[in-house]
């Protein structure tokens, strides 16, 4: 991303070619829901954590800031993907699930 | 226009600044605790009942997800742009982009509405309340469960967000920020930003697939 070199804010052009990147991911997420394809949960959330990086990195100047303000934003994230991926592993690996 | 209160534990405006969107982030942290226990169950329940969620979802009303996609990545968007109009001391663009992401906002809850009267009219309703005919499984029954609980936060979320915007631009308006001093309406944006972050993982578990 291009940033304004006077103020090292991010420029305009920043700011519209985030929003455009973020609509063209939305359209692709809704385009491959209607396409069955295996592990399409994981590809819907991983389009998802793009469309999050880009929010928190321009919108949200989450770039600008100190790596003290990333490393919050990543140790968060990163636990709820263990507490999610753990927490589902759990019933996937019982016998006798009602609808596995 | 009043100028900046400088605490005494800070050495310079900018420290205070710094210390201040710090702590804004540790605030939108703990918050992301609420909705990852709500990501959890989902991860849970859709493990023990996974056909029954696939058809849930495709039951579920995809249009009214989608729109409210596009209208919070917009709301974000001109809230971003309030942020760039701010630091250029453009303030009366500043009012307006605020404005226009409270109404954005606003747009959302109406949709949001509507498609709730569309489940309460199928009988898509959260626990023992379920009758919904096309999905009489006691999977969809959790799904719609955890859908109203998370999809009612989210939208409870985004209420305050929008009384956070137009309390902003109120003060944007009587000149309390500058164009070199605004943390704390630099955080009033993260946290509308936060609330569109969370609907990205919303939408595609309970809308695509």
């Amino acid at each position: 991303m291009t940033h304004d070199t006077a103020t090292n804010h991010l420029s305009i052009r920043a700011y519209v070619l985030t929003y455009v990147v973020l609509l063209v991911l939305a359209t692709g997420s809704w385009l491959l829901a209607g396409i069955h394809v295996p592990g399409a949960i994981a590809i819907g959330l991983g389009i998802g954590a793009i469309k999050a990086f880009l929010v928190l990195g321009y919108f949200m100047h989450l770039a600008e800031e100190p790596f003290s303000f990333k490393l919050v934003i990543a140790l968060s994230a990163m636990l709820v993907a263990v507490f999610v991926g753990l927490t589902a592993l759990d019933p996937l690996t019982r016998p006798g699930l009602p609808n596995p | 226009m009043p100028a900046p209160i400088l605490g005494e534990q800070y050495a310079s405006l900018d420290r205070q600044a710094v210390t201040l969107r710090f702590g804004m982030w540790l605030f939108l942290g703990s918050e992301l605790l609420l909705f990852s226990g709500l990501f959890v169950l989902y991860a849970a329940y859709r493990s023990m009942y996974r056909n029954d969620f696939v058809d849930a979802v495709h039951h579920n009303t995809m249009a009214y997800g989608t729109a409210n996609t596009y209208v919070l990545l917009t709301s974000s968007f001109t809230v971003a742009l309030a942020v760039f109009n701010m630091r250029r001391g453009a303030l009366r663009a500043v009012t307006w982009f605020l404005l226009a992401s409270a109404a954005l906002g606003a747009t959302f809850i109406v949709i949001k509405l509507v498609e709730y009267g569309v489940h309460i009219r199928e009988g898509a309703l959260p626990g023992p309340y379920y009758h919904y005919a096309e999905a009489a499984t006691l999977g969809a029954n959790r799904f719609y469960t955890l859908y109203w609980v998370t999809t009612g936060a989210h939208a409870l979320h985004v209420t305050g967000g929008i009384g956070v915007l137009l309390w902003t631009a109120w003060h944007v308006r009587r000149g309390r920020y500058t164009a070199g001093y605004h943390p704390r309406f630099e955080n009033a944006t993260l946290y509308w930003h936060f609330v569109d972050v969370m609907w990205l993982f919303i939408w595609p578990i309970y809308y695509l697939v």
